[in-house]
């Protein structure tokens, strides 16, 4: 896959082969670190099965499709547009005024990028957008829902809008 | 600092040039575009970096400690913006500030790190394009704006409200790759910023 990125060799180090620093612990001015995050750090739980640490400037190798200049910014257009929209349950507490400014935007949207969803890119701006579409599995079934809101405001926006 | 203006106007070009000598640096990544330096993709990798930092760059030979994170769910990046809070003598830039700080798991991590930057010697860089997102917090302690072309009223009204100050182009007729400096107590400046060494090579 053809890549515009600067490569970088990636660093694959065994975690079995890892010492922790003899800093650690100690208030070593050098280190960019406070003491006190080596005991917040192994508090941490470690769920990654993997057992190598990859550092890595990455190429999306993960994907094998790719997001155009356009969806990008489609993307980033929709995470500005519903800023206040934080959870997939709240989408269901909107107004009717943010159901219909949902529907406009996310119906085009996501039937252009759904195909592309593995995507890492788009998978970063659906957290941002919410998480709405974050779930692997589940983004069919959001455009779906998308359509709905969209059908459901065009119909209460239709309601308003007759004459008292 | 803060760095503003519409996409592609040449904040992030700025930034990587700007940068480009600073360690330790960290850059929240989440748009995965400062891809000349080495990211970490998930809070383990990070986790292991702290606890073995000496260990990492003499094994990898890494010459500069500069670092990125393109974390890929929003719990990890909450998490991440927490241990911020332990760092210190660093540079953290925040891109897509505007977007993070809209998301409540993320804005309190964030006003955090902000409070204790100056005590813990952390020079600040949040990028966005709409700096009223960002809490007024924030924005208060910010001590120098770069502004990139901004075409939205509400974005325009904020500045002239913010900096009460004259600019010597009005910011709308902003071209690419310039902006207007306002560093406090100064007269702003127009500058013009080139491409990035890296941008050029390719």
């Amino acid at each position: 896959m053809p890549t515009d990125t600067v490569e970088w060799e990636t660093l694959n180090i065994p975690k079995n082969d890892i010492k922790e620093t003899k800093t650690n612990g100690e208030d070593n001015s050098e280190s960019p670190f406070l003491p006190s995050i080596f005991e917040q750090a192994k508090e941490l739980i470690d769920d990654k099965e993997s057992s190598e640490t990859k550092l890595y400037a990455s190429k999306t190798s993960d994907s094998n499709v790719s997001l155009t200049n356009e969806d990008t910014e489609a993307i980033f257009d929709l995470a500005f547009e519903l800023p206040g929209i934080y959870t997939k349950s709240e989408v269901w507490k909107l107004t009717s005024n943010q159901k219909t400014q949902l529907g406009r935007i996310w119906t085009p949207v996501l039937n252009r990028l759904l195909p592309k969803i593995n995507n890492m890119d788009l998978i970063v701006a659906c957290f941002i957008t919410g998480e709405i579409i974050a779930e692997k599995g589940l983004e069919y079934q959001h455009a779906k829902r998308a359509t709905i809101i969209n059908d459901n405001s065009r119909n209460e926006g239709a309601r308003q809008d007759k004459p008292m | 600092m803060i760095i503003q203006g519409m996409r592609g106007r040449g904040k992030t070009n700025l930034c990587k040039s700007y940068t480009s000598e600073m360690e330790p640096l960290y850059i929240v990544d989440i748009r995965n575009e400062y891809k000349h330096i080495p990211a970490f993709t998930n809070l383990s990798d990070f986790k292991t970096y702290i606890l073995s930092r000496q260990y990492i760059l003499d094994k990898g030979n890494i010459k500069k400690e500069q670092f990125r994170f393109t974390f890929r769910s929003q719990k990890e990046l909450s998490i991440l913006l927490e241990l911020f809070a332990y760092f210190r003598n660093c540079t953290v830039v925040i891109d897509e500030a505007d977007a993070l700080c809209s998301m409540k798991l993320l804005a309190s991590s964030i006003i955090n790190l902000t409070m204790g930057s100056r005590n813990q010697n952390i020079s600040l860089i949040f990028i966005g394009k709409r700096p009223f997102l960002i809490p007024i917090f924030i924005r208060s302690q910010c001590d120098q704006f770069i502004i990139f072309q901004v075409e939205e009223s509400r974005d325009i009204k904020y500045l002239e409200n913010r900096l009460r100050l004259n600019f010597p182009k009005q910011a709308y007729q902003l071209t690419t790759g310039e902006a207007i400096i306002c560093k406090s107590g100064e007269k702003p400046e127009l500058k013009k910023f080139p491409l990035f060494k890296e941008e050029i090579k390719k």
